[in-house]
């Protein structure tokens, strides 16, 4: 919404700068995004000239040579091919080097062989830097414009103008009036209001008017006007339009534009001849169309009300006109619409056919519903003085307007409570009636208050208290500790839990990363995921905002793949993330549903682990190294865990496993096929792995006691063992430690070798093992007794024996 | 008994000979343990000194205690040798070679300001709770006074899934569902972070995707002062004891009176790029919760009031750490991830 200031100062004395009032608006509420200077199209030599001759152009018989003198300035010729010109009128001359846009600058030229030092121009020229109207013409300065006057700043064509970005409630803000008002409550004015036609004693209107949805359009005050001149505008008004950011029409159309920017109000004015003699106001019926102004077909529905004429839609109520009732310069007869129309429907109608006019959005934040009369004799006022139309019969009032104040009760002792602020009756009755708002006592408790309907935001108590936090200042409200019974605050155990993990993959040196909720399709196509892999099962978005935005993400893997091949594109030899994040699953059969949201991590690792250092070698990253890492963070948070071989379409041959707590599968971890990194265009072996944190939360074990350190000493042996290939070293280390008995207290798997020194089809695994009583020190002897025991045991399960 | 003190001077002797020879410390720990361990070879003899007669006790206890002491002070000396002639590495370290640095990774910058405005407030005596990402279009908006074709819905622009389910805009839908499962119970006071999404713009400010942390109290005697008190505690301790904050008057549906609130710049009211010669940095919007709110989340409006506040995460770290992209966060290029650290500079 802009404000220029001339016109708001013509409804209400403005005692300040225009920065100082952007300040004190946006305080209480209305923000001033930018205060700006609108200027002229014209920018140059553009000075008041008398014409003193104009004869026949010798070459063309459209075209004139005028002799024009501007006072000081000197005497011109100007050839001009404008034909309201007559020998003693005083008119614009553009003097060569005037700018009136980007690629338009008067110059001095040649007319068929008649020099032309300049261009007489039209208002629209001169204001919007466009070719004239219709039928528009030189512009006629008035006689008190002397010779040689800068024209531009002879008419004031340059001022500030606030630009109001507006939040949906200020409805009453879309209007100079409502902007008065808030002016008049910040600087104690009054607001002087536009005048409007009187009444005189004519005929009734002939044009009979329908309301066929009283809900959609409760009342509508139709005007005849005839005598219609639909010329073009007053040099005034176009320069209002420019100021606010509108185009000029004609003088009909724009005074309505005008109208509603000065009341808040839309009208629209009907080719009168052209519409039957009732007027319906009703839903549109399925598969009707109508061709609006913008020159679109649009086709309507039941959802959408219109205007229409015995036969058909002639405009969409509130939104637009239609193109073959609008006002022309052929125009003889007008209906001037001025109705209400509910804010639900427009929103509706426009957001369906996605038409956002200025008419709508002020309809659908809500208009002032008390207001349409008063408009309509505002507008006929206008058309009236500007000689562009004569009221021909009383205007008809159809239907119901609402009183022009409602009444909303209030207790001071509220207003106090919710804002924190001491106030006492008075003072609260004081800031609303700064409001321009009428305040009576109505009971000990209760004041009555008595509002503008412009104000379709006031409707109950509290919406007044927020009225007197802003007349009384936001600032002035004191900055207190709550004071109230002490809650147990803390982070639940879920979230709790969350950090953790996310700490301890920190601790085992991987940066955590927030990537986006939506899936990459492309991505998820290039890691080679068969069609029906349950990574395609998504949840898909009805209104995408671009394609990337299709899907949400089924698993992590794929966005994280993304910061992969970002990084690797930066220059980054070692890529070794982890998220935390919500992934989502479609809900079973029912659509009405919610989705499922689980939380997942995510790890993905490629490229050497850590800086290159000068005294050991450095590994690259692979399957053994996430699962470490997983390991190491089941092992702290007490998951117990079973990583079995799997086949996953993302993993290479072999080169996949399964986590599995009891027999429940929790997550995968694996080295991707060769072919899913390059298609990524990445080299080198990606591992990755992703858990359902949800059984983390499920599964972990709480630490509840822990033993006292070991008195006695342990005793280590070293166990190198053959061991056929096919048999897995967990199954060797699980034997192990079922026939250690209660003194063996670790196996660890140390050494693996397999190659020339062990026969083909067999490897070697050395295992660590540690044994302790808990009451004395164990012997030697005995120790290799149970070590003899394991021996045998081994052997006969694994068909493993001792490497000698 | 004349055998028994020879073999304790030949034990001795031979202990002597054995400490003398010793090259280690480990071996003289072995020589220990055979002769003056609990089963050691002196020990044992002493322990036999019991069974011997009486008449020849004192002077055999004498002669072996002498032995056990000479035997220890043998050790003492030779250990104190050893110790003293270890063997000096002959090659200095070049001390300036990078260390053997342990391999640690980073938070994400968001997850680092998320955990400190959650400990600012829990310090305050908020509880963390977290909602649904994917929300029904009456929690995210009819419950919050955003009726269907209210304007308000245009402030917004949504992802739908279906047509009454969507990607959550905000994270209000918390509250309604917070105070459905506590009311009538006060005093209540939960901050909720999470991912929120908004359909349109993706520029240095925008971002399709991003977090919000919302702030809800309601208790019983609850202002816009309590309001204020709070979100100034909050702007200290986030962005240094100086900040001053400013409310101005505002509008969202589900709060009413409603506010945006701003910080003080850094520049001090100087007038800078960041704020944009305002001196005022916008970082969130308030207000005490709407009727209409509480009753949709089960509490009479007349009895309790409540104040609210949305806080979008990204915001908060774009300004704390002077960050001109929201979208860096989401490339997660490591080089910029690498930057942050959590080192305080909040002012808790």
């Amino acid at each position: 919404m802009r404000v220029p200031l001339s016109w708001l100062r013509e409804l209400v004395d403005v005692p300040t700068s225009a920065d100082e009032l952007a300040e004190r608006l946006t305080m209480v509420g209305i923000e001033v995004a930018a205060v700006r200077r609108v200027t002229a199209a014209a920018q140059g030599p553009v000075v008041a000239a008398t014409i003193m001759s104009a004869v026949p152009h010798p070459s063309n018989p459209q075209w004139r040579i005028c002799r024009v003198s501007a006072g000081s300035r000197g005497e011109f010729q100007v050839v001009t091919a404008a034909t309201n010109l007559a020998v003693g009128d005083r008119v614009p001359l553009a003097l060569p080097g005037t700018r009136l846009g980007p690629d338009w600058t008067i110059r001095r030229e040649e007319f068929g062989g008649e020099p032309s030092e300049g261009m007489l121009c039209s208002a629209t020229e001169l204001i919007f830097g466009i070719p004239h109207l219709e039928g528009e013409g030189i512009l006629q300065l008035p006689h008190k414009c002397p010779p040689g006057t800068d024209v531009v700043e002879w008419f004031g064509w340059s001022e500030d103008v606030l630009e109001l970005d507006l939040t949906p409630n200020l409805a009453h803000c879309f209007s100079l009036l409502g902007v008065a008002r808030e002016v008049a409550a910040l600087f104690g004015g009054k607001v002087r209001h536009p005048a409007v036609a009187r009444v005189r004693d004519l005929p009734a209107a002939r044009t009979e008017v329908i309301l066929e949805d009283p809900e959609g359009c409760p009342a509508y005050v139709a005007s005849e006007m005839e005598a219609v001149r639909p010329v073009a505008s007053p040099p005034w008004l176009m320069w209002r339009l420019r100021t606010v950011g509108l185009r000029c029409h004609n003088v009909v159309v724009d005074i309505t534009n005008y109208t509603m920017w000065e009341l808040g109000v839309p009208l629209h004015p009907f080719d009168a001849d052209r519409l039957g003699d009732v007027i319906r106001v009703r839903r549109a019926r399925a598969g009707e169309e109508l061709l609006t102004l913008d020159g679109e077909v649009r086709k309507l529905n039941e959802e959408i009300l219109v205007i229409a004429d015995g036969s058909r839609p002639v405009a969409l109520a509130g939104v637009m006109g239609g193109k073959d009732t609008e006002v022309t310069s052929q125009t003889r007869r007008v209906l001037l619409e001025s109705a209400y129309f509910n804010p639900f429907v427009v929103g509706r109608g426009a957001r369906r056919l996605g038409l956002w006019t200025e008419a709508a959005s002020r309809f659908a934040k809500g208009v002032d519903p008390s207001a349409q009369y008063t408009a309509a004799l505002r507008a006929i006022e206008l058309l009236e003085r500007e000689k562009a139309a004569v009221l021909v019969s009383r205007p008809r009032l159809v239907g119901r307007l609402a009183q022009p104040h409602k009444r909303l009760l209030i207790r001071p002792a509220r207003v106090a409570q919710l804002l924190g602020i001491e106030l006492g009756k008075e003072e609260v009755a004081a800031a609303l009636r700064r409001q321009g708002f009428q305040v009576a006592e109505e009971s000990q408790e209760r004041l009555a208050v008595t509002v503008p309907s412009q104000r379709v935001d006031l409707n109950e108590e509290v919406d007044l208290v927020e009225e007197v936090a802003r007349v009384h200042g936001y600032d002035r409200i004191p900055a207190h500790r709550p004071v109230g019974a002490l809650v147990g605050a803390f982070r639940p155990e879920a979230t709790r839990l969350k950090e953790r993990v996310a700490d301890l993959l920190v601790a085992a040196g991987l940066q955590e990363v927030v990537t986006t909720s939506f899936m990459p399709l492309d991505v998820l196509e290039a890691l080679g995921l068969p069609e029906g892999h349950e990574w395609w099962q998504y949840v898909r978005v009805m209104n995408p905002g671009n394609e990337g935005q299709r899907a949400l993400r089924t698993s992590l893997i794929p966005v994280m793949a993304r910061v992969l091949t970002h990084n690797v594109a930066r220059q980054q030899r070692g890529v070794h993330v982890f998220e935390i994040g919500t992934v989502f699953r479609p809900a079973a059969e029912d659509p009405d549903a919610l989705p499922e949201e689980r939380v997942s991590v995510g790890l993905l690792s490629w490229g050497p682990i850590g800086p290159r250092r000068w005294c050991q070698p450095r590994i690259n990253s692979n399957f053994y190294y996430l699962k470490g890492v997983l390991e190491e963070l089941f092992g702290r948070l007490g998951v117990g865990v079973r990583v079995t071989r799997v086949d996953h379409p993302l993993y290479a041959p072999g080169r996949g496993a399964q986590l599995l707590v009891g027999e429940i599968p929790i997550g995968h971890v694996g080295e991707w096929k060769p072919e899913a990194a390059q298609r990524l265009g990445l080299r080198g072996t990606v591992a990755t792995a992703e858990v359902d944190w949800g059984v983390i939360l499920a599964k972990r074990r709480v630490l509840e006691r822990v033993a006292s350190p070991a008195r006695f000493p342990a005793v280590f042996r070293d166990l190198a063992l053959l061991v056929p290939r096919e048999v897995s070293a967990a199954a060797v280390a699980e034997v192990l430690q079922r026939a250690g008995g209660e003194y063996l207290e670790e196996v660890e798997l140390f050494d693996l070798y397999e190659g020339p020194q062990v026969e083909a089809g067999w490897r070697s695994l050395a295992f660590g093992l540690r044994f302790r009583a808990p009451d004395r020190t164990l012997t030697e002897e005995e120790v290799s007794d149970i070590v003899e025991r394991m021996l045998v045991s081994v052997r006969e399960r694994t068909g493993a024996r001792l490497r000698t | 008994m004349v055998c028994l003190e020879r073999d304790i001077e030949q034990l001795t002797e031979e202990a002597r000979r054995l400490i003398e020879e010793a090259t280690d410390l480990a071996q003289l720990d072995a020589i220990r343990i055979q002769y003056l361990g609990r089963r050691g070879k002196l020990t044992v003899l002493l322990r036999s000194l019991g069974q011997q007669p009486p008449e020849v006790r004192p002077r055999l206890g004498r002669v072996a205690n002498e032995a056990k002491q000479l035997l220890q002070r043998l050790l003492a000396d030779k250990r104190q040798m050893l110790v003293k002639s270890a063997k000096v590495p002959t090659e200095a370290y070049d001390v300036t070679l990078p260390g053997i640095s342990p391999l640690v990774g980073r938070r994400h910058p968001l997850s680092l300001v998320r955990r400190q405005m959650e400990e600012i407030f829990i310090g305050l005596g908020f509880e963390v709770v977290e909602g649904r990402e994917v929300e029904t279009d009456f929690y995210n908006f009819v419950a919050l006074n955003i009726p269907k074709d209210h304007p308000a819905r245009d402030m917004q622009s949504s992802f739908y899934l279906s047509e009454e389910i969507l990607l959550r805009t905000q994270t209000s839908p918390v509250q309604v569902r917070v105070m459905r499962e506590r009311a009538p119970q006060v005093p209540l006071r939960i901050v909720a972070p999470g991912r929120v999404y908004r359909r349109g713009d993706d520029d240095a400010t925008h971002s399709p995707v991003f977090h919000q942390m919302e702030l809800l109290a309601v208790d019983v005697g609850l202002s816009m002062a309590h309001m204020k008190g709070v979100l100034l505690d909050f702007a200290r301790k986030m962005f240094g004891p100086d900040r001053k904050i400013r409310l101005r008057p505002s509008y969202f549906p589900f709060t009413e009176p409603s506010a945006e609130v701003d910080v003080s710049c850094f520049c001090d009211g100087e007038g800078c790029r960041l704020c944009d010669g305002t001196g005022w940095l916008e970082i969130l919007g308030a207000g005490m919760v709407h009727p209409v709110v509480l009753r949709n989340g089960g509490y009479d409006p007349e009895y309790v009031s409540g104040f609210a506040a949305g806080l979008g995460i990204e915001r908060v770290a774009m300004l704390k750490y002077g960050v001109d992209d929201i979208r860096h966060f989401y490339r997660n290029d490591l080089s910029f991830l690498a930057c942050f650290e959590d080192m305080g500079g909040g002012w808790m």
